[in-house]
């Protein structure tokens, strides 16, 4: 990253093949879209190019700080296209295929990206750094920017919320 | 531990008992071999399953090679500032340098020339063209 400081091209390079697929991947469990994930990842990479020079090693982790970034940008997103989102939800909700229509695993997959997108925000994003991404509880806190102890609790309304909803499914997993 | 202990702590720190912290780890390790410590843990395993088999991400395609694209070509207007709240020496070299300029064409401008001289010669030179012009017309 001090080598991305000084604007070294090769250096940021390696960065982006380190970092890209573990942001893109939380930005899309977050946004449960192709297009805005990949809108968000560019533009969360394009900032760190060119702020790279705020970024203080001392301070914080450089994993932190991307994810900040990347969820910052994800916040925005959500707040900018709220209206629509809520649009959109209820007009697959209008018109989802029955469930004869679909395979069970598809049938399973979209309740779990329904079941996740319905979650608040911050009870989805402290789900998905710390079950799917990988993050430490204090990491995701502080890309969160709540306490460890309120993490915790985010992540366990979630699971909760998130268990009940999927009852069906998951005895079909176990079955 | 409690039913209830034990399914709160599932909740916030997952179905891998080896991450849970370490105040109530053992007890927590000790509940899952019972009956209904080893139940609760089976269903949490089960949902940590369910959502990492379903939820998988596709791969981005061309997006590093727009990344890099954009960000060789693209400039933040953000980069003054941050320039600027750099080391202490980059904001007192931007206030200096107007001030180096102006010693410099001071020091340079021919000391035999008053201010008065110098209005002069921008006022009277054109007259002098134009007249110049026109006795050359004339010839």
């Amino acid at each position: 990253m001090r080598l991305v400081q000084t604007g070294d091209q090769q250096a940021y390079t390696r960065l982006l093949d380190r970092h890209l697929d573990r942001v893109h991947a939380y930005i899309f469990r977050m946004t449960n879209n192709r297009a805005d994930a990949e809108d968000i990842a560019q533009e969360t990479f394009l900032r760190v190019w060119r702020r790279a020079r705020t970024f203080q090693p001392g301070r914080v982790r450089f994993t932190t700080w991307l994810h900040r970034i990347a969820h910052n940008l994800c916040v925005d997103a959500f707040r900018k296209r709220r209206d629509t989102v809520d649009t959109k939800i209820d007009a697959m909700a209008d018109g989802a295929p029955t469930a004869d229509e679909l395979s069970a695993a598809e049938e399973r997959r979209r309740a779990v990206h329904a079941g996740i997108a319905a979650l608040p925000e911050r009870q989805r994003s402290a789900l998905v750094l710390c079950q799917l991404q990988g993050r430490s509880n204090r990491e995701a806190a502080e890309i969160i920017g709540v306490s460890v102890h309120a993490l915790e609790s985010l992540i366990a309304r979630a699971r909760r919320t998130l268990k009940t909803r999927l009852q069906n499914y998951m005895n079909l997993e176990g079955a | 531990m409690t039913n209830e202990e034990f399914a709160e702590r599932l909740d916030r720190y997952g179905a891998n008992l080896d991450d849970w912290p370490r105040e109530g780890r053992a007890a927590g390790q000790a509940f899952a071999k019972t009956d209904p410590g080893g139940r609760q843990l089976e269903a949490a395993r089960a949902f940590d399953a369910l959502l990492s088999e379903t939820l998988v991400v596709p791969e981005p395609i061309g997006l590093r090679q727009r990344i890099l694209a954009n960000a060789h070509s693209r400039k933040d207007p953000m980069d003054l500032v941050s320039w600027l709240v750099g080391p202490l020496w980059r904001p007192i070299a931007l206030a200096a340098a107007p001030l180096a300029v102006g010693f410099t064409l001071g020091f340079t401008y021919p000391e035999t020339h008053s201010l008065e001289e110098a209005v002069a010669v921008i006022a009277f030179s054109e007259i002098e063209e134009v007249n110049g012009a026109g006795s050359e017309e004339g010839l």
